[in-house]
């Protein structure tokens, strides 16, 4: 009886840790969406950058992949913010001056590239294999499931809830609200001297700093990754967090998170128990109907998702003209 | 309901960009058929605001626009032409991507298929450097022949009614005069004709009546012969005139 | 040098350059990507698929091969009931999803919604029709030498042929019909369109309508000289908008380019580093073209 509640508490806190680390991704998300109103399509490919740098900066010397510096977790923690904040620093700098969809399209193509390269790169990534034996934290509990799982829980906890008091106070600093106004009305930003961009660009990067960070969390957590679990599929679902919990809002991300994982276990544990086996793939993307079906409804219905600010954008901008009804 | 021999009526016209910020604060004004009626006014007073709200561009909160007798205050913008409400913007008034003969094609389409190639035929006739041009795309006519070109749009949809913002601007006094002579031709046909200007001069010599509008709302209304005249319509512009309206008793 | 890559490029690009037709149009009239246009022509590829069958079951000579190609007039029959299936499917997603939030304030939310649309498009396309790929037809083709030393199969070239067709029939009604010259009025003013009497509703539906005909017709040749699969269209979708953007996204002809382009390239990249970094020339291009020349090759639109 005992074991069977060691078995739940160690699924929960499993469960738990990884729901956190989509929160962490989520928060990202926020930052360049939700209070600056950027659109990333990518949000996968960012997240695997992270994961990777992370992962070959402390993995042990290996014949599969590059690596061999063997650096503690934590640098490879930080390693993976400045890749994926770079990165995305990159990107806003080439399209931020053009047209809101130009961003959309190129994270969208910056995943795909990712995607490829992961996949073939062979000789950086381990290709399709991935990259493995990948130091995670407290491995030294690992003999001990429950304890273990609880001890990356707590870390993990700690780190969300540290990076929310951060964003927290970012969002109501002087920045922040810098980038709200930028947010509703550029002109009127413009007018009060602030390059409009560079607070954008800052943004962006900083979002993307957290989705690598997000990505190094869960790579150390699992101890392995490869380029199947970097998908369009994760885009979607960190983006299904953000829209069900609410943007512009750090704690509606973090639900959404929460509820999301949630929903995806739940539908999860029941098409491995009503369908058959060899109908597993089907029942999976039966699940991705659903969320997908319910974001759209969401952005119709309640785009400030559950707990979400309005989505305000300058009332003279994208005004349906009278008479076209 | 007897037929209004008003081309064009406005009543207590309120309108603006934004709902709890009116730019027109009930104004009103009518056209005849066959009388050129200019709205005249300091900067910022609503002219423009006005003719847009009309011609279906700007929200209208409340107020009644009357086109021979029926209120077309909330029908669908692209119903006005049709019902024969013609709209001249001050810019962007062609399609410069299209060439001259395509903007007027579009702008018979309107019609009953029957009608069109008469029309068109009509505007080439109106004007005839226009024919000559038929192929260009409308961006590389000179400022007034694009002017000229928004004119014949708008008139070959066979208007009721005729509405332009500010023709004259950008144009030199030589296409001024033209432009202005096309529109007397035009009310002469029996359109009723609103113009927004600027020009008071120009304005005084083309209009039958004269409108002024300070603020959102009519505060001269006459013949330009009493309004030359009167110092009333100077001190409007020139700033002074609001102060001698309130004590006038005005709002 | 081998120049084979010629004509799988022409190939390629001409099923990219339908494809990215489509995205133009609903980029220049509706003003945003739609991301699920990638869905529209797996759906168009795999509608077919199933009308196919259907005339095939109803009538068996349908289904018999015309010489020298791969399939019967069951497959062409089908093709062009579901361009128009499509097209509705089109008019259905913008009636439900994409016309609530155009107007509503935040033009990039509809982007978003087109992105959740793909998703569950394509997740749904699996459900029905798994994720095994299919067929038009069991048959085999010779690639043979057609002109300069280059090899094709009928199949492709009946492709070609049609693109062209289709492209040419394109061109004509945006240039010479009364509703073409409202789409390109849209195109570049559409409040100027309204008040010159343009019902600028009927455009858009009419441009959703055009855009899924045109996507359908990318799905059943890509379906035809590659195979049919849930993924088919979004892996297209990266080129699709690569090649609209390098043309100069709302400019048919540009799209047209640009997908040629885009489908030479990434023969080229077949052919001498590997199949394997084919998805990878549509992001250079996209990247190379934002910094050099954002507002692609032809800057006018449509």
């Amino acid at each position: 009886m005992t074991a069977d509640l060691v078995g739940l508490a160690t699924y929960a806190s499993v469960f738990l840790a990884m729901a956190l680390v989509n929160g962490i991704a989520c928060l990202g998300l926020n930052l360049q969406w939700g209070q600056t109103g950027l659109f990333n399509v990518g949000v996968a490919g960012f997240i695997a950058i992270g994961a990777y740098a992370s992962a070959i900066v402390t993995t042990p010397l290996a014949q599969a992949h590059a690596g061999g510096f063997a650096l503690p977790i934590a640098v490879g923690w930080l390693a993976a913010m400045l890749a994926a904040g770079g990165a995305s620093a990159l990107v806003g700098a080439a399209t931020l001056r053009l047209r809101a969809d130009y961003l959309a399209i190129t994270t969208f193509g910056v995943a795909v590239v990712v995607q490829l390269v992961a996949l073939n790169a062979q000789r950086l990534t381990g290709g399709a294999f991935g990259i493995a034996f990948i130091p995670r934290p407290f491995e030294v509990l690992a003999s001990q499931p429950l304890l273990f799982a609880t001890a990356n829980l707590v870390l993990v906890a700690t780190l969300v809830a540290g990076l929310f008091a951060g964003l927290e106070k970012l969002v109501r600093s002087p920045w922040g609200r810098v980038l709200r106004a930028v947010r509703e009305d550029e002109r009127a930003a413009a007018t009060l001297g602030k390059n409009a961009n560079r607070y954008r660009l800052q943004a962006f990067a900083l979002g993307g700093a957290l989705m690598g960070l997000a990505g190094a969390v869960q790579a150390h957590l699992i101890g392995f990754i490869a380029p199947d679990s970097y998908q369009a599929g994760l885009t979607f679902q960190i983006w299904a967090m953000l829209i069900i919990g609410g943007s512009g809002n750090n704690l509606g991300a973090l639900v959404g998170a929460g509820l999301v994982s949630v929903i995806w276990s739940v539908t999860g544990l029941a098409t491995g128990t009503f369908f058959a086996p060899d109908e597993q793939a089907r029942a999976a993307a039966l699940r991705v109907v659903a969320i997908g079906v319910l974001l759209s409804a969401m952005l119709v219905l309640r785009p400030r998702g559950l707990l979400g600010e309005r989505v305000m954008v300058s009332r003279h901008l994208d005004q349906k003209p009278p008479g076209s009804g | 309901m007897m037929a209004s021999p008003m081309a064009l009526a406005v009543e207590e016209l309120v309108a603006g960009y934004e709902a709890d910020v009116p730019i027109v604060n009930r104004a009103s004004l009518a056209v005849a058929a066959g009388e050129i009626v200019a709205l005249l006014g300091p900067n910022g007073a609503g002219k423009s605001t006005l003719v847009k709200a009309v011609a279906g561009l700007v929200p209208i909160a409340s107020g009644r626009v009357l086109l021979g007798g029926d209120d077309i205050a909330h029908r669908p913008t692209h119903e006005l032409v049709r019902a024969g409400l013609a709209f001249v913007p001050q810019t962007d008034n062609v399609f410069t991507r299209l060439s001259v003969d395509d903007n007027l094609r579009l702008a018979v389409a309107v019609l009953a298929r029957c009608k069109r190639s008469a029309r068109l035929e009509a505007g080439y006739a109106l004007f005839p450097d226009l024919r000559r041009q038929r192929r260009l795309p409308a961006g590389g006519l000179s400022g007034g022949q694009r002017q000229m070109l928004a004119i014949a749009r708008a008139l070959v949809s066979s208007p009721r009614a005729l509405m332009l913002d500010e023709p004259s601007a950008g144009l030199s006094p030589k296409m001024v005069g033209e432009v202005f002579t096309k529109l007397a031709e035009i009310r002469d046909t029996g359109v009723g004709i609103l113009l927004v200007e600027q020009n008071v001069k120009a304005a005084l010599g083309l209009a039958d009546r004269l409108c002024v509008l300070v603020g959102g709302v009519n505060r001269l209304d006459g013949r330009p012969a009493e309004l030359a005249r009167s110092p009333e319509l100077a001190s409007l512009y020139l700033g002074s005139g609001h102060a001698a309206g309130r004590a006038a008793g005005g709002t | 040098m081998n120049t084979q890559f010629i004509a799988d490029g022409v190939v390629a690009g001409a099923t990219i350059a339908l494809g990215a037709t489509g995205v133009t149009l609903t980029y220049s009239i509706m003003r945003f990507s739609n991301f699920a246009h990638g869905e529209l022509i797996s759906c168009g590829g795999y509608l077919t698929l199933l009308l196919a069958g259907g005339i095939g079951s109803i009538a068996t000579a349908s289904a018999v091969p015309i010489d020298p190609f791969s399939v019967g007039w069951g497959v062409l029959a089908a093709g062009l009931i579901a361009m128009i299936a499509t097209g509705l499917l089109a008019l259905l997603l913008d009636a439900l999803l994409f016309r609530r939030l155009r107007g509503a304030g935040a033009s990039i939310s509809v982007v978003m919604a087109s992105f959740g649309a793909s998703m569950a498009l394509r997740a749904l396309l699996e459900v029905v029709f798994t994720s095994k790929p299919a067929y038009f037809s069991r048959e085999l083709e010779i690639a043979t030498p057609v002109a300069f030393g280059l090899r094709a199969t009928p199949d492709q070239l009946l492709l070609v042929v049609v693109a062209a067709v289709l492209v040419a029939a394109l061109y004509l009604l945006l240039g010479h019909t009364s509703l073409g010259r409202s789409m390109r009025a849209v195109s570049e003013n559409p409040a100027l369109a309204r008040v010159g009497g343009i019902d600028v509703g009927r455009v858009e539906r009419a441009t959703w309508l055009i855009g899924g005909a045109l996507a359908c017709a990318s799905g059943v040749m890509l379906g035809l000289v590659v195979q049919i699969r849930p993924f088919m269209g979004f892996d297209l979708l990266l080129p699709l908008f690569a090649a609209a953007i390098l043309g100069g996204i709302g400019s048919v002809p540009g799209a047209l380019i640009g997908g040629l382009i885009i489908g030479l390239s990434e023969a080229a990249t077949v052919q001498w580093l590997g199949a394997e970094w084919r998805a990878g020339v549509a992001f250079a291009v996209l990247i190379a073209m934002l910094l050099v020349r954002p507002q692609g090759l032809f800057a006018s639109r449509l």
